[in-house]
């Protein structure tokens, strides 16, 4: 039980409980001698079961006022779900449509196709922690992986913001890895890498990400938003001169990510029926058993306290009416 | 003696009527009500911004100081002072974040709200780093623009612009292809709101040396007079006449080498006062966490919305003061007699 108070300081009032304790509700009357009114047991009770109720009204008002409340709880559950770390592309390429023209109406732009279902997988899986990581030519950390899908609907909504660069995937991959750091291994980790492009990496960023990606244990899923007749992942080099990083980055990415010590999955998405049926997918593939946090809203119980009060006053009302006149 | 033995015979009426059953009665009625009025729509203030953060790396400079009179960088002390201001603001309001470099903003996200998202919004903004920065110029009126633009594409106009700045241009900027903020913000224009704001000064007006960092973050050095463009060479130079060694096709911007002090920064304020003006945004210096508070919330940027609001306290306190009333003590408030009101005890004779 953690309790709190809202107004603490309205909790002076409770001083006041002390008046029934003092005094009471009943007239004063003369007797001529004390001793003609014996106190018998029973109503020595009563008067202390009276005073009592006194008490009980006083401080049921006062903790009222005072804004009584059980602070917001975390239960730890078990249930099915993952970590997932959402690496976005913000080069200026995303901001074109899937036939690599300017957006209109009818055809909108790759970001927003991304950023449409992006937003429906996250309100359909409830349990889920969910990241947002931007990369361009640097990478951008936009939300921490935190179970509020509010904050993460918001951070999603940094696609509909124009592109601006070059697409850095090392970085933007190293800054989603950087998230597991410090998290608990509980269920699945993931991250899910939404790109229009890709780019060679140098041999220091291969050899860190190789090691980040084994010691986290974190499952890559690469959404690869090809534009039409542009060069995709499975695009085989029509000469050997061509089968080289520089003309074909896409290939020789997915090579990498192949050769990395844990499970991948790459999705060639041309279309945003595609899109759609990738993250299915997805979200068929990951439900391990996860550990997660329930979060229970802070529960106001000052209406509690009111109706506390509201007895002790009713039956006070009662024995009052009961009082001689 | 007084004795107060309720089923006593002796009844002394008129004793005053502060000891009448209606005040319990009242009492009981009002927490009654307490204890069913619904939630009422009430109007309370909130405030939407949107804060947009300069990364380039002018912010760097460290003229400010923390509470134990270390030098902080400007964009340290933005991070610390924008989040005690968003700590204070009231529940519902809400806060989007972005960051911009050279004449390019980028959103971060939308606006989130303050108090059950506080968590995310305060990791976010202790992770914005200068090396975020995806190019390196800094061209704050093209930003400035370029980010009233974006906050209309991303359709939250509605909400408060947040332009943190120092105001530093570089390379300087010719000001003859500046764009016309005015006319960006003119209320004649249907198409589009005007959007409000605040742009937030940085920086102490002393000039400063701007660090040099490599590229793991370490610090190499300073910025010196040669590394930077001292002044514009970008279009054609408003009056010829004023340049030294002008030559129409081959050096209008003269053939002098130029001195100056673009190297060193200083929070512009006139500059940043004049994009202030024509944009109708209100201007503040970045000082403290509390003045950045009270110029957040200035009444033109206050929003009136109707919460619904548990105003049960108000029959409550009645409530109180009625069985307080119902309790005082007939004799005024002196207890002293109250001892000789204890209920007769038997002795064992």
């Amino acid at each position: 039980m953690n309790i709190a108070f809202a107004q603490p300081w309205a909790l002076l009032l409770l001083l006041l409980a002390v008046l029934p304790v003092l005094g009471g509700i009943f007239r004063k009357r003369k007797a001529s001698w004390n001793h003609l009114i014996p106190a018998s047991d029973a109503t020595r009770w009563i008067n202390r079961f009276i005073k009592l109720l006194g008490v009980m009204a006083f401080t049921g008002i006062v903790l009222g006022l005072a804004g009584l409340y059980q602070s917001e709880k975390s239960f730890t559950r078990t249930g099915t779900g993952a970590h997932i770390v959402f690496v976005l592309d913000r080069s200026a390429s995303m901001n074109e449509t899937f036939g690599g023209k300017v957006p209109d109406e009818d055809t909108p732009a790759k970001s927003q196709v991304a950023r449409r279902l992006l937003s429906n997988f996250v309100d359909e899986r409830p349990h889920d922690l969910f990241g947002v990581v931007g990369f361009s030519t640097q990478p951008f950390f936009i939300s921490p992986l935190t179970e509020h899908k509010s904050a993460t609907q918001a951070a999603i909504n940094s696609l509909t913001s124009p592109g601006l660069a070059f697409t850095n995937v090392a970085k933007g991959l190293g800054m989603g890895l950087s998230y597991f750091q410090d998290q608990p291994h509980t269920g699945s980790r993931v991250i899910v890498l939404v790109s229009d492009g890709a780019a060679t990496l140098d041999h220091r960023a291969q050899r860190v990400l190789r090691e980040w990606f084994e010691r986290y244990q974190v499952r890559l899923y690469w959404f690869f938003l090809r534009t039409e007749n542009g060069l995709g992942i499975t695009s085989e080099p029509e000469t050997p001169r061509d089968d080289n990083p520089r003309v074909m980055p896409e290939r020789y990415l997915d090579q990498f990510f192949r050769t990395l010590p844990i499970p991948y999955h790459a999705y060639e998405v041309d279309t945003p029926e595609s899109l759609e049926a990738a993250i299915d997918q997805l979200d068929d593939l990951e439900s391990l058993p996860l550990v997660y946090n329930e979060l229970i809203p802070r529960n106001d119980l000052t209406r509690l306290c009111f109706l506390g009060a509201l007895f002790a006053v009713i039956i006070l009302v009662g024995i009052k009416s009961l009082e001689a006149k | 003696m007084v004795r107060h033995a309720w089923f006593s015979d002796w009844s002394t009426l008129g004793v005053g009527n502060m000891k009448s059953i209606w005040l319990l009665i009242s009492s009981a009625s009002l927490l009654l009500i307490a204890v069913l009025m619904p939630n009422l729509p009430f109007p309370s203030k909130k405030y939407d911004y949107f804060f947009m953060v300069d990364i380039t790396r002018s912010m760097n400079v460290q003229d400010y100081q923390n509470d134990n009179g270390d030098p902080v960088s400007r964009l340290e002390k933005v991070k610390a002072d924008a989040l005690i201001a968003i700590q204070k603001l009231p529940c519902g309001s809400r806060v989007g974040l972005g960051v911009f470099t050279e004449r390019m903003p980028t959103l971060l996200y939308t606006p989130m709200e303050v108090c059950a998202d506080y968590p995310e919004i305060r990791e976010s903004i202790r992770r914005i780093d200068w090396r975020m920065a995806w190019v390196a110029d800094s061209n704050i009126i093209l930003a400035l623009t370029n980010t009233l633009e974006l906050m209309r594409t991303v359709e939250i106009e509605n909400t408060t612009l947040v332009f943190f700045t120092d105001g530093q241009e570089a390379p300087p900027m010719n000001m003859r292809y500046a764009p016309d903020l005015a006319e960006l913000q003119s209320a004649d224009n249907n198409a589009q709101k005007r959007i409000r704001g605040l742009i937030v000064g940085t920086g102490d007006h002393a000039l400063s040396r701007i660090p040099k960092y490599d590229e793991d973050g370490i610090q190499i050095g300073f910025y010196t007079a040669e590394d930077v463009p001292q002044g514009t060479t970008f279009g054609l130079p408003e009056d010829p006449s004023k340049i030294e060694g002008y030559v129409p096709r081959n050096a209008p911007w003269g053939n002098q080498s130029r001195a100056g002090n673009e190297h060193l920064s200083s929070v512009k304020e006139e500059y940043l006062k004049s994009l202030a003006e024509p944009a109708k945004l209100h201007y503040h210096h970045l000082q403290t966490a509390n003045q950045l508070y009270n110029a957040l919330t200035h009444e033109d940027f206050s929003q009136r919305h109707i919460r619904q609001t548990d105003l049960s306290f108000i029959p409550a306190a009645l409530s109180l003061i009625f069985l307080f009333l119902a309790y005082l003590p007939e004799n005024g408030f002196s207890f002293k007699r109250n001892k000789s009101v204890k209920p007769f005890r038997k002795t064992a004779s």
